[in-house]
């Protein structure tokens, strides 16, 4: 696949190889034709739209979609796709260049809006702010098995009324992840897995808003 | 009668147009050279199938009045498509838009820079009808054509209107056009009969007469079409005056004329990073003593059976001798297609900073090295050097290596992951073995079509326990993505002799460019506590082993530096120089063994010579730093370590002070 960089209205082609042929190119004119025409139509709506993680939601979803059309997962390039992404978002939607992080697909920006859409927005809304689902993402251990995931929500619902920032839940999640950290969940049963997770032992403590690990209960 | 103002361009002046030309042909006859290119060129692209009944004839006739050159094919389509009225007929047909737009030869005849032409198509920016009018004294042509698509016949001409500066155009089909050119022409020229084109050049300019007359135009022929003329045989003639001469194949190309020993064939070569693009052929000769006739000099970029460029040898190999090599070098059409896209308008070069050209020029450079190493021209090789030397030279590397990254020179190999060394322990009880994998060749590249062998893990357990497992074994590409996968439980024991996975993968086209990695995984499916010293939980796992392969592309080098290597070179001016890798991802730091300097240092003093490849290795990277800034800035994005300011100076004397003040700074922090 050919990648479109798109910097001082120039465009620049790259691809893995550092060739490309015809055809790569008119499809890949095709498909970052298609990333801009849908990202502009969405601007308006969401220049008006005050919740973030809606927002991101929303820019999730056009890019689930693409992806899933073009199959663009299955490409080697999928990386550079992820970074090239931001010469085509619109500044309403996003006013900053591409920050260091995002150059890791994994931890970039709009790759995480779109697996956020893994999950329907009743799920999403449940879990928290954007932070926290970013938090989330960072640990891909959590993201990995959709069991764990919702074992995680059902525990961060609970912490609502602590009213944690994410920073607050980052040892947590951490603590998940490192429960699993090397261990194939797939082959075990949900009773199994929960029961390797309701291991972790911690309490929170609501006054200084942290979470306490190996907590023995007198 | 329709007069049409040329649509395009029109203020373009045709001195700007001949002086792009005329920078690329450095000789008294350079008209003369272009006019056979370009009218050739636009022949040959028009011919009909293959070119079997092509035929093209530059004539020049002179008779009282009557002084015209020109040029007649045969075995073409001829003018095809629309006969415009107006302008915005030309622009209609030539427009992007029209699928019809590579048949519409007589609106890209009357255009200026426009064209109907494909990539794939020899010209294809229209500059050439500039060349026939800049011919003329008078700055006018004539031309007929009968076309093949429907036996309609056009005259018209084409003229550089004095008074308005305009160069204006006239257009007549049949009837009308068989009146004009006897009206034109009286007696002296007949209507066309067969199918084809013809231009004629009034009252043609000295300098072509002279070539035609002289015989000169006939080895600028030769020289730029030797391919077609060897392959299609293809007949192209002069006719002076009535008297025909038929333009003979080259003596010179291909290079097996010479019927020299010390020519190489380097047969077909795949691109490195793209499969689908080939080299056919680069051929290379070298002629020793002998010299090379002037038109043939350095390497012919060939082209749709044309040599675009003479690229020249010297400046691929610094060596005394490279001046005496010549060759050629054929592509195959895809490859073609994509080098057309980096070509000069004129036709004559290519953008070599670009890809895949820069690419293209790499690959002849390596093929000179190893036909000047076949032949004994150059007699360096990498030397062995000692176990102690070769210490030193990884050290050095490691650390020049490390200076490179500082300055965000990483070459292509700074992603080094961590190893996970406990699983990497053969001495494990509980493993997999991968070790029927097996590559097709020595490295871990392979091409599509290849076959890997034995990508299947077996399980083994040296304990007395049998315990239940799940092997899972799949190949990832570089985006992760899962592309097959075999999973299998096991009741594992010490008697247990099972393979997971396959017995070979064929590298099909699915494989695109990249890394790919076969990986296989031991998951433990109970809880395991063997005399409570092996432990496991449900799910663990146990073991991971893993293979890569890299399809169509080399695997990455550790860092900017891919090696030092020792030579022997008796030429003074070779000490410590740096080369680019043959990977093309990398470079390596050379050193001369017979240099005064570095002799007095071998074997005797590994410190020193430490310190001395660090700092003239220092010096390339500054410099290497500074070149890539410096195309950053151009670009528009932000240099890397550089300032502006230090890297829009152009003095010499200014750019050495201020690597040598920056390595000064870099030694400075070693020392500390």
């Amino acid at each position: 696949m050919v990648t479109i960089f798109r910097k001082n209205n120039k465009l620049i082609y790259k691809s893995k190889s550092g060739l490309m042929n015809k055809k790569e190119i008119t499809k890949a004119e095709k498909i970052y034709k298609e990333l801009s025409i849908n990202l502009s139509s969405l601007e308006k709506s969401l220049s008006t739209e005050k919740n973030v993680l809606r927002k991101w939601y929303k820019v999730g979803f056009v890019l689930k979609k693409l992806v899933k059309k073009y199959k663009l997962e299955e490409l080697n390039e999928y990386e550079s796709f992820w970074i090239s992404v931001y010469d085509y978002v619109p500044k309403l939607i996003q006013k900053n260049t591409i920050p260091k992080r995002s150059i890791n697909w994994k931890q970039n920006h709009f790759y995480q809006c779109m697996q956020m859409t893994k999950y329907n927005w009743k799920t999403v809304m449940s879990i928290g702010n954007w932070s926290i689902w970013r938090e989330i993402f960072d640990n891909k251990k959590i993201i990995e098995d959709n069991r764990i995931l919702s074992w995680v929500i059902e525990k961060l619902k609970k912490f609502k009324k602590y009213k944690l920032g994410h920073k607050d839940i980052r040892p947590f999640l951490y603590a998940v992840s490192n429960r699993l950290k090397k261990i194939d969940t797939s082959v075990l049963t949900q009773k199994e897995l929960y029961y390797k997770l309701d291991q972790i032992n911690f309490r929170i403590d609501p006054l200084n808003k942290k979470i306490e690990f190996n907590y023995v209960q007198k | 009668m329709t007069i049409l103002v040329q649509p395009q361009n029109r203020e373009k002046e045709l001195k700007t147009i001949l002086d792009g030309y005329k920078k690329f042909i450095n000789h008294t006859y350079w008209l003369s050279d272009i006019f056979q290119k370009d009218g050739i060129q636009n022949s040959w692209g028009a011919r009909v199938g293959k070119g079997k009944n092509w035929s093209c004839k530059i004539f020049y006739s002179k008779k009282n009045d009557y002084d015209i050159a020109g040029l007649i094919d045969h075995g073409t389509t001829g003018l095809t498509g629309i006969i415009p009225n107006n302008e915005n007929d030309i622009r209609k047909a030539l427009d992007e838009n029209n699928p019809f737009r590579d048949k519409e030869r007589l609106s890209a005849f009357l255009s200026q820079d426009w064209s109907s032409k494909s990539w794939t198509d020899l010209g294809s920016r229209g500059r050439g009808k500039a060349i026939f009018i800049a011919s003329s004294k008078e700055k006018r042509i004539y031309f007929d054509s009968l076309r093949v698509t429907d036996n309609r016949y056009v005259f018209g001409s084409i003229y550089l209107d004095k008074n308005t500066k305009e160069i204006k155009e006239e257009i007549l089909s049949d009837e009308q056009a068989y009146n004009k050119i006897k009206e034109t022409f009286g007696n002296n020229i007949q209507s066309l009969k067969d199918y084809g084109t013809r231009i004629f050049i009034i009252r043609p300019e000295e300098e072509l007469i002279e070539a035609i007359s002289k015989g000169y135009i006939d080895d600028f022929i030769k020289s730029t079409w030797w391919e077609i003329l060897e392959k299609y045989k293809a007949s192209i003639e002069i006719v002076l005056n009535g008297k025909s001469r038929k333009i003979e194949n080259s003596q010179i190309l291909p290079v097996n004329k010479m019927q020299i020993k010390e020519t190489y064939h380097s047969g077909l070569i795949k691109l490195p990073k793209n499969n689908e693009l080939k080299i056919k052929n680069i051929s290379l000769c070298y002629l020793g003593d002998k010299d090379i006739p002037e038109f043939y000099k350095g390497i012919s970029i060939q082209r749709g059976g044309m040599a675009i460029e003479r690229y020249q040898t010297e400046k691929l190999l610094d060596e005394e001798f490279s001046e005496k090599i010549f060759g050629s070098i054929e592509m195959e059409s895809e490859l073609e297609s994509e080098m057309h896209k980096h070509e000069g308008p004129e036709h004559c070069d290519f953008r070599w900073v670009e890809n895949p050209p820069a690419i293209i020029l790499k690959i002849i450079k390596q093929e000179i090295k190893k036909f000047a190493q076949k032949f004994k021209l150059i007699e360096y090789e990498d030397i062995h050097v000692d176990k102690k030397q070769r210490e030193t030279e990884l050290n050095t590397l490691k650390e020049l290596n490390d200076f490179a990254n500082k300055i965000g020179l990483k070459g292509l190999g700074w992603k080094n992951k961590k190893r996970n060394v406990e699983n990497r322990d053969d001495n494990k009880p509980l493993r997999l073995s991968f070790s029927d994998f097996e590559l097709p060749g020595t490295s871990p590249r392979v091409e599509v079509g290849d076959l890997i062998k034995g990508t299947y893990v077996k399980p083994i357990n040296e304990t007395d326990k049998k315990i239940q497992v799940l092997v899972r074994i799949f190949i990832l590409n570089e985006s992760k993505k899962e592309l097959c996968l075999q999973e299998k439980v096991i009741q594992l024991s010490n008697a247990t002799i099972e393979k997971i996975g396959w017995e070979e993968i064929k590298i099909s086209e699915i494989y695109t460019p990249g890394k790919y990695i076969v990986r296989a995984k031991l998951i433990s499916l109970e809880n395991i506590n063997i005399k409570g010293e092996i432990n496991y939980e449900k799910g663990d796992e146990i073991y991971i082993a893993s293979r890569s392969f890299y399809v169509g592309i080399d695997p990455k080098s550790k860092g900017l530096f891919e090696d030092i290597k020792a030579q022997k070179d008796l030429s003074k001016d070779k000490y410590i120089w740096v080369e680019e890798s043959n990977s093309g991802e990398g470079f390596i730091l050379y050193y001369n063994l017979l240099h005064p300097i570095i002799k007095k240092l071998i074997d005797k003093d590994q410190d020193s010579l430490k310190e001395l490849w660090i700092r003239e290795g220092l010096i390339y990277l500054l410099q290497i730093r500074f070149s890539e800034d410096q195309s950053l800035l151009k670009e528009s994005q932000k240099p890397v370590y550089f300032n502006e300011k230090n890297l829009k100076e152009n003095n010499l004397n200014v750019i050495i002070n201020i690597l040598l003040k920056h390595r000064s700074i870099f030694l400075w922090g070693r020392e500390k």
